[in-house]
């Protein structure tokens, strides 16, 4: 496998300021499972915007820390990605607010001179798909970078808890860059299973499936990079169940120790952002050494399972 | 000549609805079939009919005999007369019933197995002329025992999987006990999965409810090893076995493997495999659903997931996985069965014995046409 220059850097990342623990949940009735249920997942607190409208600050606020260390004249495309579905915005008269966009938002407020496209519809895969995109974009390319911009929060006031994961709103960005001399994409590789696109109505099979998808995607995005399992260093989750992190290191016969799950409980699931969020972490951390195979690895209602591998 | 008497339990049974018909064309046995629920509307001529596939006619209808009755009750349930006359007129017991759920508690699956074996054994024991007894128990009376099984065993230091497993061990040492009052037999099978011929089953057990689980897209994983030997036996060949080790040459005290051997299994992949071309081959809609096949892990990687799904509590889930553990831990523990006692009375047996390659794609047709036993066919 050819060793990619283009890579990711300036990683940040925004939570809200509000910090709610499983008890203050519970009593707001925002949880379905019982407590001790999401504990024994690995899950203690989650980060919620006071009103919906705030996941644009986040952004905007993690946007503004990626901007202050590179040229944003270099940008290819400004991306932005929300995982969350929220097409059903009720039309003004004239139906005009139908085409209110974002990510066209965020760009005339950081000042780009680029174009902005927003992309939809891969749940929490939406990150690793954009990267991968922008990749191969800017491996065509005549510039350099490709500011990608991602957050979620929940509608106001609904419950925090999906299919027994504990979910946070943030926002997130990076650059991907040709030339990185860290987070080189090596390889990812991606398998959507349409059949489960109208999730209400399969949770049992998405539940069922999503370990051997899980063990069958990294495996073969291991293969395909031409690594060996025991090459990577560490694996970096979308912050989903503890638990469910333990069953596939049993799956992949990995040991537990190699899958950083530090933000599991700290944080919960974001979403579209863990994978910035860990990242940006470890790094500060020093816990990735330079050429460092990492893994990322992620799950998407629709559904979609995304693999990728980077070195550092 | 007085015609001889046989007796038999859980004749409505997998191995039972083969093996009676059987003994009712080929022998001159007057028959008397214990049935634990008679059904008001079935008369004993379209027992023979609908169930048995037998024309009733006048001499095979004078030969069978329905008796209603319940194995885990004092007198099996009968009147004092009905006892005292079976007593009299039995010379032949088979006794099959039994509860074959994995996931009964043990206490539940005792009162079948075990006290229903100790009622049966005392039966025979008082009948004052029986000339065999032969109990149907399972091969996986070896439990959690691993390499080699031996017929005649009964030792069991490694525990068992589930409750089917250890009532019947249980139900066994009271038959050994009882192997020099009365003249004894135990036929240990393998896991019955369907006819060679047809793929009919008639009793959907734990393997057709992991085939059904498999088609609802709900087998996230299993545990064993690839190259585990699932060992499948079919009911009619099974059947036709165990009336020729009955016929054929009775010799008292002696266990019988009646099993594939790993030659004639599929592993545990090769299964999973075969099964998911099946699937798509006879319902091309299923294939377009693209489900993953479960993936093959260690039993406490199996055990994490399903403690998972029992916290969250999820019903359909946790039911599906709950029926799972109870067999599932099987693949875990590979074995292979000694057939030494078998092959000395029945030589024929491996020669004549259905490959499950051969008729594995009978079965699963059959359980997708009748959508696992829900329309007749």
């Amino acid at each position: 496998m050819k060793k990619s220059l283009i890579g990711l850097t300036h990683l940040s990342y925004a939570l809200p300021n509000k910090k709610y623990d499983l008890m203050e949940l519970k009593k707001g009735n925002r949880l379905n499972s019982e407590i001790g249920v999401l504990e024994g997942f690995g899950f203690k607190n989650c980060y919620i915007v006071g009103r919906t409208d705030d996941l644009h600050l986040l952004i905007n606020k993690s946007a503004k820390e990626t901007l202050k260390q590179d040229d944003r004249n270099s940008f290819e495309y400004l991306f932005y990605y929300s995982g969350l579905n929220t097409s059903n915005t009720q039309p003004d008269k004239n139906n005009l607010t139908l085409f209110n966009y974002p990510a066209y938002k965020f760009h005339h407020e950081l000042q780009l001179d680029t174009n902005a496209i927003t992309f939809a519809d891969q749940g929490c895969s939406g990150l690793l798909s954009m990267i991968n995109i922008s990749k191969q974009i800017l491996e065509t390319s005549q510039k350099d970078s490709i500011l990608c911009l991602v957050g979620d929060a929940l509608p106001e006031n609904s419950n925090r808890e999906i299919l027994y994961n504990l979910m946070s709103d943030s926002g997130a960005s990076l650059i991907v860059k040709r030339g990185a001399t860290e987070n080189k994409i090596v390889h990812f590789y991606q398998e959507t299973q349409s059949y489960y696109w109208d999730t209400e109505n399969h949770p049992e099979e998405i539940l069922a499936s999503y370990f051997p998808m899980s063990e069958r995607v990294i495996t073969k995005c291991i293969k395909e990079a031409g690594l060996n399992i025991d090459d990577i260093k560490w694996f970096v989750p979308h912050n989903v169940s503890l638990r469910s992190w333990k069953i596939l290191a049993g799956l992949l016969g990995i040991p537990e120790e190699k899958i950083w799950t530090k933000n599991i409980s700290r944080i919960g699931h974001t979403i579209s952002c863990d994978h910035i969020i860990n990242l940006s972490d470890m790094q500060k951390e020093n816990l990735i050494k330079k050429d460092d195979y990492v893994l990322l690895f992620t799950f998407g209602f629709g559904a979609t399972w995304s693999c990728m591998i980077l070195q550092h | 000549m007085k015609k001889e008497t046989l007796f038999i339990t859980g004749g409505t049974g997998m191995i039972g609805k083969n093996l009676l018909p059987i003994f009712l064309k080929e022998t001159n046995f007057i028959i008397f079939l214990l049935v634990h629920n008679k059904g008001k509307a079935e008369s004993t001529s379209d027992l023979l009919k609908n169930f048995f596939n037998i024309s009733p006619d006048g001499e095979k209808l004078d030969r069978f005999k329905i008796v209603e009755g319940d194995i885990t009750k004092q007198n099996l349930g009968l009147s004092n007369k009905k006892y005292e006359e079976l007593l009299m007129e039995t010379n032949y017991i088979i006794h099959a019933g039994a509860t074959t759920k994995f996931d009964l508690p043990i206490d539940d699956a005792r009162e079948i197995n075990v006290t229903g074996t100790k009622n049966m054994l005392k039966f025979g024991s008082l009948c004052s002329d029986l000339k065999q007894f032969a109990f149907l128990s399972t091969a996986y009376v070896a439990g959690k025992q691993t390499g080699l099984i031996q017929e005649n065993e009964l030792f069991n230091d490694a525990g068992f999987v589930n409750s089917y497993e250890q009532s019947k061990y249980e139900a066994e040492k009271e038959v050994f006990s009882f192997s020099k009052k009365i003249p004894t037999t135990i036929y240990r099978l393998s896991t019955v999965l369907g006819d060679s011929n047809t793929g009919e089953v008639n009793h959907f057990t734990a393997p057709h409810q992991a085939l059904r689980i498999m088609y609802l897209g709900l087998a996230s994983m299993l545990p064993g090893s690839k190259d585990y030997k699932i060992d499948f036996i079919s009911s009619d060949y099974t059947a036709r076995t165990i009336f020729k080790l009955f016929c054929n040459k009775f010799i008292p005290s002696t266990v019988y493997h009646i099993v594939s051997g790993n030659e004639k299994s599929y592993s545990l992949k090769d299964l999973i495999d075969k099964t998911y071309l099946l699937f798509a081959k006879y319902d091309p809609d299923w294939s377009l659903k693209k489900y993953p096949k479960p993936v093959i892990t260690s039993s406490e990687n199996f055990d994490l997931f399903l403690e998972s799904a029992e916290q969250t509590n999820n019903p359909l889930l946790f039911s599906v996985l709950k029926a799972m553990r109870h067999f599932a831990h099987q693949l875990s523990y590979p074995k292979e069965f000694d057939i030494m006692h078998l092959t000395e009375v029945v030589p024929e047996y491996s020669e004549g014995l259905p490959d499950i390659h051969n008729y594995y794609e009978k079965v699963v047709s059959y359980c997708l046409k009748t959508k696992w036993g829900k329309i007749s066919q």
